[in-house]
């Protein structure tokens, strides 16, 4: 398949990856921007284990999220219990200072970065394996009594803990499993893009793929799903004037949808109703198909 | 007006004249509390008029409603910890246009405790002195009509004595009063007027006296026999 | 050792900036309702414009100054609108994401159509690198002295507002209890557009003296001194109006002396390694919450 079209599957797959660690975290009401940290680690630590130290892919990678993993609990079990706000600047001063490490240590190449990374045949099965890994992962958590457990604390915190729930070490397991997938998207990332540099894992990027989350919608999996591929799609397919503006885009388009839909475009309703129609429409169908059939003789 | 399906009040009517006590009895729920709130405009009325010195207010903003000469000491007081005694006080002459030295002297000796605290903060006040702070607030705006929420909560019996017989003294003074209570029984005894509110209707209405000898008050709110 | 001092004065002249931008957010923190994250982009839009005006009027300061400063404060009332909704319903949060959608917004329109993206240098005449007084080696610049005396007046002022004033009182009620200062006929919305207005003339009068202590902006700054006010305003404590001047000092502080000593990066490492340390240890920050 032509390269661009590569590209935009695989990093349309990264992107779902990371707006669903958004999304998993902010199910019990918490904005957690680390993983996008531990997205550097996992990019900077796999492909400096291939490149320098010569391992193999398989091995680079499962360095590098077990390395994504264990940095996730520090961060993890200090912030389980902070309020809200405190949570997201201390992920966001996360990014920023995980850059400024990679930035600065001298075996990451600097500001140039890593690169020339070799191409991993079969990458795109690899992403997608493990994007559908996750996806049943998380679709199976929200269809469980996990899933309920965190819509009460997302609702109502004290009623939650009333109810038995431990909010921290909910707290805390979500946040090393969305650490865990961070890294993962960032080995990916990492060989997809062959180049590795600080920039990539910064405050653009984050705005980039909150917008994809709540525009597309927080309430469900699927907003992002859907959105992702719209949202970082058009842009590339746009000519290069409009191209430019892309961030400025994505701006406008979360601060209108905050302000005028808060929930984002895919939430619970709508899915019911597009459940109720799809049955509907296949009930139609098949009562027709007999009837036709019937006439048939 | 009502909260969200659910109608919290019905049908109601009530009148307040001047230099009157007019007293709403009923229990916790009834809609006392929605009514008050929303003659103050804090809660939206959905059909009906509040009419006050001839100009109705039914859909100003609080602000206005407050500026025209009402005021209300909620339920729970509503003073502000943080700030002290007299800032406090100092708030509560917000709209007062003009010089409120004339009104500190009147708080002050109706609440000599609250000159003696006047620095400190609102926090520390006893319960008692809370709600002396919150009228005596009140009070800082020269009100054509003040209102009172449950001012006897959490109060103890000793200090209600105190409490109510200050608004009595409040009324001969010259205040107009609009008085929401649980307790009923003292409430009847200082004021003129009263009606009783049930699940946000009213039920009965009248004079003092005719309420304090109406059965049905006297078995739902007065504990038997007054 | 007169180096030393030197650099004392500038990182406290880098403070007591850090500590008025800090004063404007909480400010809009206590009293907007809001997470204003965006208000050092504001900040930095401002800046701009007073470069803009400078240029425009062959570097006259007065100018400059002006323009800083209104349009610092035209810039937050424009914002007030926007978020009036979220403030009203209460959405913390939903603000926060609101506000780094408008840096996002501001920064990319700096980067892509202010002086073509390019790093902008603000004219001697304002930077004011004039010594005034030398000791040794070691020189105070005009510029520095003007933002130290000028961010403590401010300060004062502000604080002269908040505590002496009726509009300070109802700005203070407000923001302990918004119900309360509704039945005291405070009016709300009318109150938080003021509030907007003295945070963006506080944003304004930082924004000249940025341009005097830093003497560069560019698109990046706005985001990097957002992480900085919410940095300190963590360590104090959101909404702590007087915990936030000394975390800001604090921060100017050992921002100064670690970038007199180690290369610039690592600075910005320190100052939110720092942040989240605090931000683990003590949620509510050093101070505690509320003014």
């Amino acid at each position: 398949m032509s390269l661009s079209l590569y590209y935009y599957f695989q990093l349309t797959a990264i992107f779902i990856m990371l707006g669903w660690t958004l999304y998993w975290i902010y199910r019990i009401g918490q904005l957690n921007n680390a993983p996008i940290a531990i997205m550097a680690i996992g990019a900077y630590l796999s492909s400096y284990a291939v490149l320098k130290w010569g391992w193999p892919f398989a091995a680079a990678f499962a360095f590098a999220v077990i390395c994504g993993a264990v940095f996730a609990v520090i961060p993890a079990l200090g912030l389980g219990r902070a309020p809200a706000f405190a949570m997201v600047i201390a992920t966001i001063a996360l990014i920023f200072i995980m850059q400024t490490v990679f930035r600065n240590l001298p075996w990451f190449g600097g500001a140039l970065g890593l690169f020339g990374i070799p191409k991993i045949k079969n990458l795109l099965w690899i992403t997608y394996g493990c994007l559908i890994f996750f996806g049943i992962l998380i679709y199976r958590f929200d269809h469980s009594r996990l899933g309920r457990a965190a819509d009460i604390v997302f609702e109502d915190r004290d009623v939650a803990s009333t109810l038995g729930i431990n909010i921290y070490l909910f707290s805390v397991c979500l946040q090393v499993m969305t650490g865990v997938m961070g890294a993962v998207a960032g080995v990916l990332y990492a060989f997809t893009i062959r180049t590795v540099i600080p920039v990539y894992f910064g405050f653009p990027f984050l705005l980039a793929i909150t917008t994809f989350i709540f525009v597309g919608g927080y309430t469900t999996m699927w907003g992002v799903i859907v959105f992702t591929p719209i949202l970082w799609g058009i842009p590339l397919i746009l000519p290069e004037s409009f191209a430019a503006y892309r961030n400025f885009i994505y701006g406008v388009l979360l601060m209108g949808t905050l302000l005028l839909r808060s929930e984002g475009a895919i939430d619970r309703r709508f899915l019911r109703w597009l459940r109720k129609s799809v049955v509907y429409a296949f009930e139609e169908i098949s009562h027709r198909w007999k009837k036709l059939r019937q006439i048939r003789g | 007006m009502s909260y969200g399906s659910i109608k919290a009040l019905r049908g109601v009517n009530i009148e307040v004249n001047e230099k009157e006590i007019v007293v709403l009895i009923g229990a916790n729920g009834a809609g006392k509390t929605t009514l008050v709130e929303s003659i103050l405009g804090i809660t939206p009325v959905e059909k009906g008029r509040i009419m006050f010195m001839g100009e109705e207010i039914t859909q100003k903003k609080t602000e206005y409603v407050v500026a025209s000469g009402l005021c209300l000491i909620p339920e729970g007081r509503g003073i502000l910890p943080l700030m002290t005694v007299m800032e406090n006080l100092q708030l509560g002459a917000h709209h007062f246009k003009g010089d409120t030295s004339e009104n500190l002297e009147l708080i002050y000796r109706c609440f000599p405790v609250l000159e003696e605290r006047s620095k400190q903060m609102a926090g520390t006040l006893s319960g008692g002195e809370q709600q002396m702070l919150s009228v005596a607030r009140g009070l800082m705006s020269a009100p054509q009509l003040m209102m009172l929420d449950e001012p006897s909560l959490g109060l103890a019996p000793a200090v209600m004595k105190d409490l109510f017989r200050t608004i009595g003294e409040l009324n001969s003074a010259g205040y107009t009063i609009l008085l929401s209570e649980q307790n009923a029984r003292q409430a009847l005894q200082c004021a003129h007027r009263g009606y009783v509110f049930e699940t946000g209707e009213i039920v009965l209405s009248g004079t003092s006296e005719e309420l304090m000898h109406n059965q049905r008050v006297q078995q739902a709110y007065l504990g038997g026999v007054v | 050792m007169e180096i030393f001092i030197a650099q004392l004065i500038n990182a406290i002249a880098l403070g007591s900036v850090y500590a008025l931008l800090v004063t404007g957010f909480n400010l809009l923190v206590v009293v907007g309702g809001i997470f204003p994250f965006a208000y050092s982009h504001l900040v930095v839009l401002s800046m701009y414009m007073c470069w803009f005006a400078m240029k425009m009027t062959g570097d006259s300061v007065v100018v400059g100054i002006l323009a800083g400063v209104l349009s610092g404060t035209a810039f937050s009332f424009i914002t007030e609108p926007v978020f009036r909704p979220l403030a009203k319903r209460g959405a913390v949060l939903g603000s926060f994401i609101v506000a780094m959608a408008l840096s996002l917004i501001i920064t990319e329109f700096m980067a892509q159509k202010l002086n073509m993206g390019i790093v902008i240098s603000f004219p001697q005449s304002l930077q004011g690198k004039e010594a005034l007084i030398r000791f040794g080696t070691a020189t105070v610049t005009a510029g520095q002295i003007a933002t130290i005396v000028g961010s403590i007046g401010a300060g004062l002022g502000f604080f002269y507002l908040l505590y002496r004033t009726k509009q300070g009182r109802a700005f203070r009620a407000m923001g302990q209890s918004p119900f309360s200062a509704r039945l005291l006929g405070i009016p709300i919305v009318k109150t938080r557009i003021y509030a907007y207005l003295i945070a963006g003339l506080l944003g304004g009068i930082s924004a000249v003296f940025l341009a005097m202590a830093i003497g560069t902006a560019s698109s990046s700054l706005g985001d990097n001194l957002a992480l900085k006010v919410m940095a300190v305003s963590m360590l104090a404590g959101i909404g702590n109006l007087g915990g936030g001047l000394v975390a800001a000092l604090i921060l100017g502080l050992s921002e100064g002396m670690v970038l007199a000593y180690l290369p610039g990066d690592w600075s910005q490492a320190i100052a939110f390694g720092m942040i989240m340390v605090v931000v683990m240890i003590r949620p509510k920050g050093l101070f505690g919450t509320m003014a």
